[in-house]
């Protein structure tokens, strides 16, 4: 059983083009020209109940796509998707009340100037959410999401930090099986989002969701995700455990070590130092003889081995591409 | 019926909503006023050198106006909220994308869930108007033409949406093309009968836009009494003009490739 299935998934668009010049505009009038953009090609993976998946690429790579697809937004121009054993683009009654798809950008969508209560309420008739189990879920989500002092508030005059927490409650209040989060802490200063980073965790060994979450924040998704997509240009490039993708993206590790007195070490690349301190950047497969090398020749106080940070790892794998 | 628990609950949101906006109130009502008094100074003008127009008796073309009236407020109130300057306000705003992750249709979330509650004083004017007309009128409407006038109201409210509907669409095709200032111009069109205008321009108001049908034809059926053709007509324009929306709205959704990123 799988919670998300997709084989083969495409999406391409015709964007119009022209060369620039006035020249150009005119002759554009008469005969248009297209180019035909893939945002997606070829995509394919499958999603367990209950796992949470860190989705990843950078800009453009076709995450923000991929997540409108399977919840049912945009009709794919090929391949084959099954969330909740429904297809998402027939946009069922019954398969829409099982999925939230929760944007960080636009947290709380509607009208600005009613209440969060009210827009609950709405919530709550659109998605025929029985009043005992509304009654339940607002609870739970106001002590998680200290949602209390918020709910006679005005949309409008919510912070960005309140506003995702509202955007939250609204998608969660029917109790959702499946969760996409799309930057939920884009914008948030590091307290708000380590509450919004808090809270997914609870509520998913609360009630067992499938969550795919998309954020350029590698803290959302260390955190989160046992498991990451990563994808580029539209092609998934790696699916596996989080710890595998540091290994597989940078063949190096860092040694750190503190040396009394003595001169700078010789073995690997230097990354960092300071007075008695090294940051040394050392192949996978020579740590352990670089490492007894260095105990030998300096009057060492402190090492540690440690995998290169996953930001800097992922940043260098955006800018110098993944194939 | 949950379709109209929701338009309940959203009306009522939307008057929580407007109350915010009291000083919107005052101008609406004002420009009902402006809006209407326009309309019936110079049909007065006009009947104190004439006895007609166009075949159409004072009395006639007060109900006409004031039938107008109601509809424009009725339109005012419960589609131009959603459906006006729809590529901008419907769908660059991600508004269209929240509506279609909601388990209810998206024609119904998109074109009626919003509404303005203050835009129905605008009915008030139309109905003093309205009852002018049949007060002064020489025959009192007869209860065939009281429910013929009723149905055709109907058939013209719908119409109306489905007109919008069919505009708004346009922006899954052409999401540049903003045809509203048109629409708004065709649309005044509708406050005089449509036997003043010239045989051609007659013959679109009736079949291609047919604004014959928003005031014109219930008027005439109220005061002239019911023609079951008349009444057959109206209902399938509505009927077809429905689905015609229906099925454009869902073509375009197939097209549509999202607003924001």
């Amino acid at each position: 059983m799988t919670a998300i299935e997709v084989a083969g998934l495409s999406m391409s668009f015709r964007a119009p083009v022209r060369k620039p010049g006035l020249r150009a505009a005119f002759g554009s009038l008469v005969r248009r020209e297209y180019r035909e953009v893939q945002a997606l090609d070829d995509i394919s993976f499958a999603i367990a109940p209950g796992e949470v998946v860190g989705f990843i690429g950078p800009n453009g790579a076709g995450k923000t796509t991929t997540m409108k697809i399977l919840s049912g937004i945009l009709h794919p121009t090929g391949g084959d998707v099954r969330v909740l054993e429904s297809v998402p683009w027939q946009r069922r009654a019954g398969f829409l009340k099982r999925i939230a798809f929760v944007r960080g950008s636009q947290p709380v969508g509607g009208s600005q100037e009613l209440t969060v209560m009210d827009s609950l309420e709405y919530q709550r008739l659109l998605y025929d959410v029985p009043r005992a189990d509304f009654g339940d879920t607002l609870k739970v989500l106001e002590e998680l999401l200290r949602l209390t002092p918020l709910l006679e508030r005005q949309l409008r005059a919510l912070s960005l930090g309140e506003r995702m927490r509202v955007g939250l409650a609204l998608a969660l209040i029917y109790r959702p099986e499946v969760l996409f989060l799309d930057e939920p802490t884009i914008g948030l200063d590091v307290t708000a989002a380590g509450q919004i980073r808090e809270f997914a965790a609870d509520y998913v060994s609360q009630t067992g969701a499938t969550v795919l979450l998309t954020s350029h924040y590698m803290a959302d998704v260390a955190s989160l995700c046992p498991r990451l997509i990563l994808i580029d240009r539209g092609r998934v490039e790696y699916d596996g455990p989080l710890a595998e993708l540091s290994a597989r993206l940078s063949p190096y590790k860092l040694v750190r070590i503190t040396a009394r007195g003595g001169p700078a070490p010789d073995v690997g690349e230097v990354v960092e130092s300071s007075e008695g301190m090294w940051v040394l950047r050392v192949p996978r497969d020579e740590v352990a003889q670089t490492t007894a090398r260095l105990l030998q020749s300096l009057e060492v106080v402190d090492l540690a081995v440690e995998e290169p940070p996953l930001e800097k790892v992922i940043d260098r794998a955006y800018r110098e591409g993944l194939r | 019926m949950k379709l109209l628990n929701l338009l309940g609950a959203s009306f009522s949101m939307s008057l929580r909503r407007s109350m915010a906006f009291r000083i919107n109130l005052v101008f609406d009502v004002l420009l009902a006023f402006v809006g209407l008094g326009t309309a019936v100074a110079p049909v007065l003008i006009v009947f104190t050198q004439a006895d007609t127009l166009a075949g159409w008796s004072k009395a006639e073309t007060l109900v006409l106006i004031g039938t107008y009236q109601l509809i424009t407020g009725l339109r005012g109130t419960f589609v131009d909220p959603n459906l006006s300057w729809f590529p901008d306000n419907g769908i660059r705003n991600g508004k269209l994308d929240s509506y279609l992750l909601q388990p209810a249709p998206s024609l119904f979330l998109a074109s009626l869930s919003l509404s303005s509650p203050l835009t129905l004083i605008q009915l008030v004017p139309g109905l003093g108007v309205l009852g002018w007309g049949i007060a002064v009128a020489d025959v009192r409407p007869g209860p065939a033409g009281v429910l013929g006038y009723l149905l055709l109201v109907a058939a013209a409210l719908v119409v109306t949406w489905a007109l919008s509907v069919l505009l708004a669409c346009l922006a899954f095709w052409a999401p540049k093309l903003q045809l509203d200032v048109f629409y708004h111009s065709a649309w005044q069109l509708g406050r005089y009968p449509t036997d003043i205008f010239t045989r051609p321009l007659r013959v679109v108001l009736t079949y291609v836009f047919p604004m014959a049908l928003i005031a014109s034809v219930p008027s005439a059926t109220l005061l002239r009494g019911a023609h079951w053709p008349v009444l057959l007509g109206a209902v399938l324009a509505a009927t077809v003009l429905s689905a015609l929306a229906a099925t454009a709205w869902q073509a375009g959704l197939r097209r549509y490739t999202g607003a924001t990123s």
